[in-house]
């Protein structure tokens, strides 16, 4: 009941919105690729404003914040809470996490299909509504969504320290080691029958590593696996830089 | 390995160490450093395209490494095989003139980035500089670890098309193609002056991302680097810093004038002076380590860089992983060579290791360190020279190598031809050196008359074994008839004795009694270091009574492993407190300590004495005598 009522909010200020939500198979472990606009809301800054006001909890909720004008090397939003900050596109999710669909967008397969399929080589490019509501995504399994979502979680909160210390360079490796798991991660996603053919397993080691020690501090224990030669992850990774070389035809719209 | 028609190599030249390591000893001339150089060609075959890994087996390419004397245009390459231990499962893979197949499959590719190949440059590089300047290890880098080494992310060329490229030699290459390459980058007409449009933008960007990466990369290299020199408590922590590069930078004073000119990088190294807790003693970091440090200290810094640019390689179990070391130490002093020795057999568990050098020296060093960790037969050891073309068949200079053998295997080799004499006198030899091994250092010299120290022969060794069993309070004599053989074979061979008579069935028992040595582990619980100041508990409690015997040890302290038993040396150790339980001096033997707190504990039977390696513990960590970890 709840599914249909934000529906009919979402009816009154988005002309010609329609999705449909189809269950997968648990087996199918890439998930089942869809558009954005099937998973989210992509809204202006306006739109999101008429959104709030017309539901006084989406100021509560988590989204994920797009910056219009993307600076290279930077992170191109982040989740965020309450109100839009100026030049930004809001994707509000509708059934899964804000963290995950942060992880698909700020990663390296997210940034391609947000530029045509080519690295963002302008310093500032304008991005807007329209572009990012093209975008492919998986809908994953509820635990693959929360392991995606927890690999942004800590790419997040490293580049709230790394954006304060620019010339720290033990935070900048560190920060550095973290987007490239959310990389690795994603890339495997969207190629997910060329690293099995490699036989490389980015997710199922990370999440190995996530069910270890529930209590430890994630950071801690991501970086340290992130870090140490012997760590399986690490090394998976590795084998990820080595051997996979030609992703394009799998990262496509 | 198979070389053929390669450098030195004309002829086919196989090299077969069956999954073992391999120490090679080969003068100067002899061909050693074309086995290295023909595996680093080989495994780095597989990250060319084929005409490019091709162009070393073309006799009409510049390039070529063919050998000289071909005069019949005969098929160049190098073949290795590898094998799965497990298994068996066998791959060979060719690099040659008429098959490239190392990029058939992952393998070599996942090898090439988890194998190493380790020589002089690296080392000597931080000694290259004067003193007065900044060491940069740009080209060291460049040279000997960028192609080996993934920056973390595929390269994009400048409208943005992501490549298959991912080394950093390959980021590396194509940063400075763009800019030495007419018409990649756009200038005005009018000067040269480059065009501020999106291609200008995109290399920027593209130069940005290589520095932010490459900076990550030596951070995590300088901090790898700085746990082992911790470990190693060197009280000095290095610093890679990358100088970046940079393109077309603006005129200083100038608001809209830039200088067109590209600026390669640096990687700086500086140091800083630790306390004893780990922190810097002060915040300015040393420039010049040149000018600051001695040689063993620099060396130090120099391999702890080496070693963790090389572990922090892919370390998966899908490929193989190998270390070719060639001469790596010639430029340093014996005691440094020994320090780098000992680092790097740590690896020999890890990897397979080649190392090669032309100095006998190093190679006596090498070979006695493997012996000291009981890993000989871990090794093929192999000498090499070069045939003068005027005493070679074929006129030609050609390589001759031999398989060195150690005297046990010696001894088999020559009782196998029937030269008993030949086959005993090695026997000797190989028995007087278990003894040098096992014997505690000072039981193995005497002071002459003129002052001078000797090491003693068989002789004198052998008095001394029944005494050594005592020590490790073993009651089985593992080799009870040396005395027999000694007077009876080994003497006389060795004294050239040709009326004495070997005989055949006495020798078979002499030569697998003294085989007997080999197997005897002797591992070290506590070293020189420790003496008098590590502290360990001798602790029994019934209930009843409770006895608390602290103590340091006043020698080195060893067990032996024989046929899975453990035998614990009976060192001399200082009482430094007791409760419960007087011993009656300070100074006293540990077995006797023991045997003392058992009787006074109730116990009668020696054969039920609890074991003193479950009694003693280090004071410190709590670790019991039986789990302590050798050092």
């Amino acid at each position: 009941m709840f599914f249909i009522f934000r529906i009919r909010i979402l009816e009154k200020y988005l002309q010609g919105f329609y999705f449909k939500y189809s269950k997968k198979s648990m087996a199918d472990l890439q998930g089942v690729k869809r558009t954005i606009t099937e998973m989210a809301l992509v809204c202006t800054e306006k739109q999101f404003a008429d959104l709030c006001a017309a539901d006084a909890n989406m100021l509560k909720k988590e989204y994920v914040r797009l910056d219009i004008k993307q600076v290279r090397g930077g992170l191109c939003g982040g989740v965020a809470i309450g109100e839009l900050q100026p030049d930004s596109v809001a994707v509000v999710p509708l059934d899964c996490s804000a963290h995950y669909l942060s992880f698909l967008l700020c990663s390296l397969p997210g940034q391609l299909l947000l530029f045509g399929q080519k690295f963002n080589v302008l310093a500032k490019t304008t991005i807007n509504k329209k572009i990012v509501s093209t975008l492919t995504v998986f809908d994953v399994a509820k635990e693959s969504e929360e392991a995606y979502a927890m690999a942004d979680s800590l790419r997040e909160a490293i580049h709230n320290f790394h954006h304060e210390k620019t010339d720290d360079l033990d935070y900048q490796r560190l920060y550095g080691l973290i987007a490239d798991l959310c990389d690795v991660l994603a890339l495997e996603l969207y190629a997910h029958p060329l690293f099995e053919e490699k036989g490389i397993f980015i997710l199922e080691n990370w999440k190995a590593l996530l069910a270890k020690d529930t209590t430890k501090d994630k950071i801690t224990m991501a970086l340290t696996a992130l870090t140490d030669s012997s760590s399986p992850l690490r090394n998976e990774i590795m084998k990820a830089h080595i051997l996979v070389q030609d992703v394009n035809d799998y990262i496509k719209k | 390995m198979t070389i053929e028609n390669f450098k030195f190599f004309l002829e086919p030249f196989v090299i077969e160490p069956k999954g073992k390591h391999v120490l090679m000893y080969g003068e100067n001339g002899s061909g050693k450093s074309s086995i290295y150089w023909a595996a680093y060609t080989h495994f780095q075959s597989c990250l060319k395209q084929t005409n490019d890994a091709g162009k070393y087996f073309k006799k009409d390419h510049s390039d070529n490494l063919v050998n000289l004397y071909d005069t019949r245009n005969r098929r160049s390459g190098i073949e290795i095989e590898f094998v799965k231990p497990e298994t068996l499962q066998t791959r060979s893979y060719t690099d040659g003139s008429w098959a490239i197949n190392t990029n058939a499959d992952d393998f070599v590719r996942l090898s090439t980035f988890a194998s190493d190949f380790m020589n002089y440059k690296f080392l000597s590089a931080i000694f290259d500089f004067k003193n007065s300047r900044p060491v940069d290890l740009f080209k060291i880098f460049e040279d000997e670890i960028f192609p080996f080494i993934p920056l973390g992310a595929p390269r994009y060329d400048l409208d943005g098309t992501v490549t298959s490229e991912t080394s950093v030699e390959q980021w590396w290459r194509y940063i400075e193609s763009c800019y030495y390459t007419t018409g990649v980058l756009n200038r005005r007409s009018s000067g040269g002056v480059f065009v501020h449009d999106e291609k200008w933008q995109a290399y920027q960007n593209l130069i940005a991302d290589f520095n932010r990466r490459l900076q990550n990369l030596l951070t995590d290299i300088a901090n790898e680097a700085n746990t082992k020199l911790r470990e190693q408590k060197m009280p000095v922590s290095v610093k890679l810093t990358l100088e970046k590069v940079q393109f077309d930078k603006k005129v200083p004073f100038s608001t809209r004038s830039y200088d067109g000119d590209f600026y390669p990088p640096q990687i700086i190294l500086t140091a800083q002076l630790l306390d004893s807790n780990g922190n810097p003693v002060s915040p300015m970091e040393i420039k010049h380590p040149r000018s600051f440090f001695n040689e063993a200290k620099l060396t130090r810094m120099a391999l702890a860089l080496r070693l963790a640019i090389f572990d922090r390689k892919y370390q998966g179990d899908d490929c193989a992983k190998v270390i070719f070391v060639d001469d790596l130490l010639i430029s340093l002093d014996m005691s440094n060579r020994l320090m780098v020795v000992r680092e790097l057999l740590n690896y020999a568990n890890r990897y397979q290791m080649f190392i090669f050098t032309h100095d006998r020296t190093f190679y006596d060093l090498i070979h006695d360190s493997i012996a000291q960790r009981n890993a000989s037969n871990e090794w093929c050891y192999y000498e090499m020279y070069a045939i003068d073309e005027q005493v070679s068949v074929g006129q030609i200079p050609e390589p001759w190598i031999k398989m060195k053998q150690d005297y046990m295997q010696q001894a088999r080799s020559f009782f196998s031809d029937y030269e008993y004499h030949a086959s005993a006198n090695s026997l000797r030899k190989e028995c007087e050196k278990q003894l040098l091994r096992l014997f505690p250092h000072n039981w193995t010299i005497f002071p002459k008359a003129d002052g001078t120290v000797s090491v003693l022969n068989l002789n004198g060794l052998d008095q001394k074994l029944n005494q050594f069993y005592e020590r490790f309070g073993t009651e089985r004599i593992f080799t009870p008839n040396i005395d027999q053989y000694r007077s009876r074979i080994l003497n006389p061979a060795s004294h050239n004795d040709s009326k004495a008579k070997v005989f055949r069935s006495e020798l078979i028992l002499a030569i697998d009694e003294i085989s007997q040595f080999e197997k005897i582990n002797k591992l070290r619980l506590s070293d020189e270091n420790n003496v008098s100041t590590r502290e360990f508990v001798m602790e029994m409690n019934d209930g009843s009574k409770h006895v608390i015997i602290e103590f340091v040890p006043l020698e080195e302290w060893y067990k032996l492993e024989y046929e899975g038993n453990v035998y614990y040396e009976d060192i001399e150790v200082k009482v430094s407190s007791h409760t419960g339980f007087n011993p009656g001096t300070d100074i006293i033997k540990v077995r006797k300590l023991w045997k003392d707190v058992c009787r006074f504990m109730g116990y009668t039977d020696f054969a039920v004495f609890p074991p003193m390696e479950t009694l003693i513990r280090d004071k410190n960590t709590g670790v019991l005598l039986r789990d302590l970890l050798v050092v």
